[in-house]
């Protein structure tokens, strides 16, 4: 709007004020001349009879004049009351206005552009989002829909004109069961700004064909209607591919162990049986060393199968520490003992940690592998030691006086089939055991790190959390005792 | 002295099986596939029924939910061994109905004996 408009309206508010002052002037002026002549020369009635004139001729300019410089006021008022959505007030007819006009209309239109811009952002916005072939679910603060996008309503397979408010759950399924809404809200309470849901099923909820997406969860700050925005992305055919590679290695695995369990099986019948051979009772050493190498490796296989495929859900329980980890270095011991080696172990106290024992089971016995294979140089015994490390976690230390790791190797050594290139040929393996390790230990919320010197030794480390007994929602026993062979029910549960 | 089934199809782990359970003081008895281990399972003589999940005839899985759904009267205790990956409704239905699941490749016969012994006491 033209800064000009305003002193224009004002001008013409104060010529139109002086032409009627003007005129009724004239009107004062006629009248008395009028009253004189042709009604009366009394003075008193010539005033009485002018005075009247002048002030009826007055309340008419008067009202005029008011009806005049208020009516852009008018206009302009009557333009904000149409703008709300809740009243009747009709359009200002601008074209009727008298004066100002440009004023007016410069002041009514700044009133609709400042009005209509966020509906136009708006709907630019819900423009693009319906163009994006990817479904987006905006839901309020109770968890209802407040926004779905074209792609999102074909997800569900929901009328592309249809307005919806209602549960997300009532519209959608999720495979499992899973509550994301409850996951996104504990997201939201660790404080980010965003979450990421991995493999999400999703499915319309007359449907029970699940679609694999990876959710994003975004939180907008200053959107009243949406409090949770979801952006998925179609994974499925990565998630049915791994799915497919599962299969395999699982089918795999399972027609390697067979054999396996033969073999070991028989090794034990031999090592019975040639108690009174020494020589032939060495040989039998070797060869359940070497099966308990290889029934190691098939267990690693179908675990990295597992961590690719994100399939790795625990269940804790309270776990004697201590003695899981004396269980895993006897388990160890018939390999140690053919290489020359012993395993000893130092706690500082007994520990109780919160840990599923079976995957857990693993990360020991991968470490004490590793320890055993890299120092065959010497006879120094392999060290573990189990204390705590004053945050509510367990620490647990598996240490060696062998080759050690050199520094260029040190940062990928928790990488999937890292190897140091050194002595790839000589040391047997396949670079799995810490991948695995790592991951095993990180879902159980702790962490695993390792110091090593080349020539020297390593010394490899993982945390635990403490069992805490105070939080156990089940402090009593568990009704099922895993362990890495399998699982028994505890059946002192089930006496009468 | 304890009777033991062992439903396991494969010879040679069925033979190291017999020998372990046998040196130990159990009375086992074997049966090649899922039918003749259902057929001997229901005579109820057997206080332990080692059940391979995947054998010929009836699978093991079938096997444990006749007999533990459809026979309350059986109160044999029985142990699920197999080599292989189940998925999550069969392990689900597996820990509710068995008294115990063994990895075979992941046991020797004797400590197989060993967790045979802690559940028959």
């Amino acid at each position: 709007m033209k800064r000009g408009h305003l002193s224009k309206f004002v001008n013409q508010t104060q010529n139109i004020a002086f032409i009627l002052f003007a005129i009724q002037s004239l009107i004062a002026v006629g009248a008395w001349i009028a009253v004189e002549l042709y009604i009366t020369s009394d003075t008193l009635l010539q005033v009485g009879i002018t005075a009247s004139v002048v002030m009826v001729t007055s309340l008419i300019t008067g009202t005029k004049i008011i009806s005049y410089s208020t009516e852009p006021t008018r206009k302009i008022a009557q333009a904000v009351y149409y703008l709300d959505p809740g009243s009747k007030t009709a359009a200002p007819d601008i074209e009727k206005i008298k004066i100002a006009r440009d004023f007016t209309q410069g002041l009514i239109r700044q009133i609709y552009s400042l009005n209509h811009q966020p509906v136009v952002q708006k709907n630019l916005s819900h423009h693009l989002l319906d163009s994006i072939n990817v479904p987006i679910i905006g839901l309020d603060h109770n968890n209802n829909i407040s926004y779905l996008n074209k792609a999102a309503k074909r997800l569900g397979d929901l009328d592309q004109n249809g307005s919806f408010t209602q549960p997300f759950h009532e519209l959608f399924n999720v495979e499992h069961s899973r509550d994301i809404l409850k996951i996104a809200e504990q997201e939201r309470d660790k404080l980010v700004t965003s979450g990421l849901l991995k493999k999400i099923g999703l499915s319309g909820k007359n449907s029970s064909q699940y679609t694999y997406y990876d959710i994003y969860i975004n939180y907008p700050l200053q959107e009243d209607e949406v409090d949770k925005l979801l952006v998925c992305y179609d994974q499925h055919e990565t998630y049915v591919d791994q799915e497919d590679s599962f299969g395999f290695v699982s089918l795999a695995v399972h027609e390697l162990r067979t054999p396996l369990t033969i073999i070991r099986g028989f090794a034990e019948v031999l090592n019975e049986e040639t108690e009174d051979n020494k020589e032939l009772h060495a040989h039998v050493t070797k060869l359940r060393a070497s099966v308990d190498s290889l029934s190691f490796f098939v267990s690693n296989i179908l675990h990295v199968a597992r961590f690719d495929k994100q399939k790795v859900s625990i269940s804790t329980s309270k776990t004697n520490w201590n003695q899981l980890v004396e269980e895993a270095i006897k388990s160890m011991h018939a390999r140690a003992s053919s290489h020359g080696k012993t395993i000893n172990l130092v706690a500082e106290d007994e520990f109780f940690a919160k840990a599923e024992p079976t995957t857990i089971n693993e990360v020991l016995v991968n470490l004490l592998d590793n320890a055993i294979k890299y120092s065959m140089n010497n006879t120094e015994p392999i060290e573990v030691k189990i204390a705590t490390s004053g945050n509510g976690m367990i620490e647990t230390t598996v240490s060696d006086k062998g080759e050690g790791i050199p520094s260029s190797v040190m940062p990928y050594i928790f990488d999937k089939f890292s190897r140091n290139h050194r002595n790839k040929s000589r040391v047997a393996g396949t670079g799995l055991g810490l991948y695995i390790a790592k991951s095993i230990v990180n879902a159980h919320g702790g962490t695993i790190s390792a110091r090593s010197q080349e020539g020297k030794g390593s010394e490899f480390m993982f945390t635990l959390p403490l069992y805490d007994e105070s939080s156990a929602t089940n402090p009593t026993e568990p009704a099922i005792i895993r362990g890495s062979h399998g699982w028994i029910k505890n059946h002192t549960l089930n006496r009468n | 002295m304890k009777q033991i089934l062992i439903v396991e199809d494969e010879k040679f782990i069925s033979e190291l099986y017999l020998r372990a359970l046998s040196k130990a003081g159990y009375s086992p008895t074997v049966a090649g596939d899922g039918d003749k281990g259902l057929e001997l399972a229901l005579t109820g003589k057997y206080d332990i029924v080692l059940l391979d999940i995947m054998v010929p005839g009836t699978l093991g899985v079938d096997v444990l939910k006749i007999i533990k759904n459809d026979h309350p009267e059986i109160k044999s205790q029985i142990i699920i061994t197999t080599n292989l990956e189940q998925d999550e409704v069969t392990r689900a239905e597996v820990e509710r109905l068995a008294d115990a699941y063994i990895i075979k490749a992941e046991v020797t016969p004797k400590e197989l004996v060993g967790y045979i012994d802690k559940i028959k006491n």
